[in-house]
């Protein structure tokens, strides 16, 4: 060692040195004080990390072991829907009970009168396509309105463009500039968009699906007829809601539910923010998207009119369902530009004299009578409670002609409202039905439309315990585990947190999962030691 | 001072798992791989948990977030997995994603911390040493390293903690960081000094 070097000292304090450099190392450190001193603070430093390499951290591990755990959950869940044959049965399913459905729509339709002149067949909504694009590209060519896409088609929109996109499940989307949005899947039953960059307004229908799911960056939001915008780029993933409630689930497996009006933001670090208020930008361009897609809608039942009255085409399955109108809950009214769009019966292709004639109304799809009826008819009414009839019913009047206004609807300050059509498999439509009233009330004479009452959040509680037993026993219970954990998780709900805890652990068992299931069983007895079902903990436990 | 006169146990890296832990390991991660196995999945994390935090508690320093940088590590992995080739070990195939997770961490941190007031976890006992006068020597050391340790750049830190705490050589560090040989050599070297000099300015003000 000719030299100072404190690499040497080093492996030198370490005996790392073979014994020809140690021997030099040391006969410098006889003549040199500096590097003797230098030794001595290496040896304490050496020292030190000797001892800090014994201590270990205090590490929490259980919300670690959980976390994941329900990684691997989650993984094995995917797995167990991955299997093609799976899909493709359940493509076949969906395809099948549309065919039904157009097959039972189509022979139970009585035209009244001569048919319209013929017209092209109406779509069948069972492709995604364009409905209105500019500066659109898919896999770089550029695409224009009416243009069909497919699962797996890339769409870009360039720094101006923008495209509104009408997917099979009867959802719209509307894509933002300099945008990317991949169809990852675009079936009637299952829809997964990825968003690359960009904004995407979404105002996805209430059809009842597997899922609706918008990727971005590591988020995943599920909806269920909701409208809510997703804004993605390299800094962060923005989602803000206007209607209804999305779930964003977070890589790591957690569960955020963002509620209308607010918005949820994740920058590229993780970290988690939350608005009290959406944008005035994206509330437009929801609105934007509303207008869009309720004109769109209308020239589908345009369509659907045809077909029916003309019985040549089969009308599109998913529009043509009678029954009421679901209404989705809106933006401030007087902001909404979908409720401004009202066409006139001779947008419809019918003439005013003749319209309330073409075809009987109860033979009609329900999107067509809201169209038809829209100008002076309230599909859905919504007020200040005190505009509901005396008495607190909950059944309201259609009134039967669209010319013959009552005067109770003229008193009451209502609501006209476009909404998308609902299907006879609509989540709502098995909703328990109210209270049995007095006596209901009618506005006017006529067939009676019953409105269903919006339910509160514990009916909804309820009939979902009720799905979620029942998907036991039919074995699809995966879906209704995390709503089951939130009712779970939730002390105030009592009995039902109690229930929805042992739902889980029977659908863990059911699905041969006995490691899921007992810690199931096991939690329910730490929160419920006394309950209903410790009998039935006990014995899954062993005890 | 001469060398004789402080006479210290022989610094020797900590040893690499033995073989069969190795060859456990990388059976385990041919079953992610293969099978799709996260049952696997599981049982690596039960193998691996305890080395990884600790690995992420002297990459960082004591942060009341450990469990999440755990936590998030695990994550990366699960997404990892089906990308290792097995031409390293898998060790430091790990150490390269707690190497990730650690400077997102430190760089975040940085720019947080005296927005952030929350305690800091204790360091436990030394392993398998019931002597309580010994984990409270270790704990007091582990202390005075990561107040050194947090007077350095993240990038020699991170080099400076797989050598000299989790005992790695250069070549799995390369591996592990992701940097040259030389590279490794050369912020090992600077890491030393500024540690040495911490060390000697901490233990000055401790015992003035």
């Amino acid at each position: 060692m000719k030299r100072h070097d404190d690499g040497l000292l080093w492996d030198f304090a370490a005996h790392a040195l073979d014994s020809t450099e140690a021997k030099e190392v040391e006969a410098h450190l006889a003549d040199c004080p500096d590097c003797r001193e230098q030794l001595a603070s290496v040896q304490v430093a050496c020292e030190a990390l000797e001892l800090a390499r014994a201590a270990r951290p205090t590490v929490d591990w259980q919300p670690i072991d959980e976390s994941v755990g329900r990684l691997v959950e989650r993984r094995l869940a995917e797995q167990a829907r991955r299997p093609w044959l799976k899909r493709f049965v359940l493509g076949i399913a969906a395809v099948s009970t549309v065919a039904a459905l157009a097959f039972f729509t189509l022979t139970h339709v009585e035209p009244t009168v001569a048919p319209l002149p013929e017209s092209p067949p109406p779509p069948v909504l069972l492709t995604a396509r364009i409905d209105r694009a500019q500066g659109l590209s898919r896999e770089g060519v550029s695409v224009f309105d009416g243009a069909p896409l497919a699962a797996g088609d890339l769409l870009e929109t360039t720094a101006g463009g923008r495209a509104f996109v009408h997917l099979p499940d009867l959802s719209h989307l509307r894509l933002g500039a300099a945008s990317s949005l991949t169809l990852t899947r675009a079936d009637v039953d299952d829809v997964a968009l990825t968003l690359g960059k960009g904004h995407l307004a979404v105002r996805s229908s209430g059809q009842d699906r597997k899922a609706f799911t918008v990727h971005a960056g590591s988020l995943s939001v599920h909806s269920v007829g909701n409208a809510f915008v997703v804004t993605h780029d390299a800094q962060a993933t923005e989602i803000a809601v206007a209607e209804g409630r999305v779930a964003v689930e977070f890589v790591n497996g957690i569960n955020e539910f963002v509620d209308a009006g607010t918005a949820l933001r994740v920058d590229h670090k993780g970290r988690v923010s939350r608005g009290r208020r959406v944008a005035p930008q994206l509330k437009t361009e929801l609105d934007e998207l509303m207008a869009v897609a309720d004109a769109t809608t209308a020239v589908e039942t345009q369509s659907a009119v045809v077909a029916a009255t003309g019985g040549r085409a089969s009308a599109p399955p998913l529009v043509a369902v009678q029954g009421p109108s679901r209404t989705l809950p809106r933006l401030d009214p007087a902001q909404s530009r979908a409720r401004q769009v009202q066409l006139p019966p001779e947008a419809l292709g019918l003439t005013p004299s003749s319209s309330p004639n073409v075809v009987s109304p109860a033979a009609q799809p329900a999107e067509v009578q809201t169209q038809r009826l829209e100008p002076t008819t309230q599909l859905e009414v919504e007020g200040p409670p005190q505009t509901r009839p005396a008495g607190g019913t909950e059944e309201w009047a259609l009134p039967p002609q669209a010319q013959a206004p009552q005067p109770q609807q003229a008193a009451a300050p209502t609501v006209v409202v476009a909404t998308p059509a609902r299907t006879e498999a609509d989540e709502w439509a098995s909703l328990p039905a109210p209270a049995p009233q007095s006596s209901p009330a009618r506005l006017v004479d006529g067939p009676v439309v019953t409105a269903t009452p919006k339910p509160t959040p514990r009916d909804l509680e309820s009939v979902f315990l009720e799905r979620a037993t029942a998907a036991l026993e039919g074995g699809g219970c995966d879906r209704y585990l995390p709503g089951l954990e939130e009712l779970a998780l939730d002390g105030s709900r009592g009995e039902r947190a109690e229930r929805a805890r042992v739902l889980r652990a029977r659908c863990y068992a059911a699905q041969l999962r006995p490691r899921q299931a007992v810690n199931e069983y096991r939690k329910y007895l730490e929160e419920h030691p006394r309950g209903r079902f410790a009998e039935e903990a006990m014995e899954a436990l062993g005890e | 001072m001469s060398a004789e006169a402080l006479p210290l146990p022989r610094l020797v890296p900590t040893p690499p798992p033995p073989t069969q832990v190795e060859a456990r390991l990388l059976r385990l991660v041919d079953r992610i791989k293969k099978d799709d196995d996260v049952l696997a999945f599981e049982e690596l994390y039960r193998l691996t948990r305890d080395d990884v935090a600790r690995t992420l508690c002297h990459l960082v320093g004591r942060r009341p977030d450990l469990e999440d940088l755990v936590q998030e590590t695990y994550i990366h992995l699960l997404k990892a997995v089906p990308s290792f080739r097995g031409e390293s070990q898998f060790r430091t195939f790990l150490y390269r994603i707690c190497t990730n997770v650690a400077l997102m961490h430190l760089r975040w941190w940085r720019r947080r911390r005296e927005e952030l007031t929350d305690e800091v976890p204790e360091l436990e006992a030394v392993q398998g040493s019931p002597d309580p006068e010994r984990a409270a020597q270790a704990a007091q050391a582990a202390r005075l390293v990561h107040r050194a340790l947090d007077r350095m750049s993240a990038k020699k830190r991170v080099v400076f903690v797989y050598h000299e705490l989790c005992g790695l050589g250069p070549e799995e560090i390369s591996q592990a960081v992701g940097i040259s040989y030389n590279t490794v050599r050369s912020r090992l070297h600077h890491a030393r000094i500024e540690f040495t000099k911490a060390i000697r300015a901490l233990t000055a003000e401790v015992l003035p």
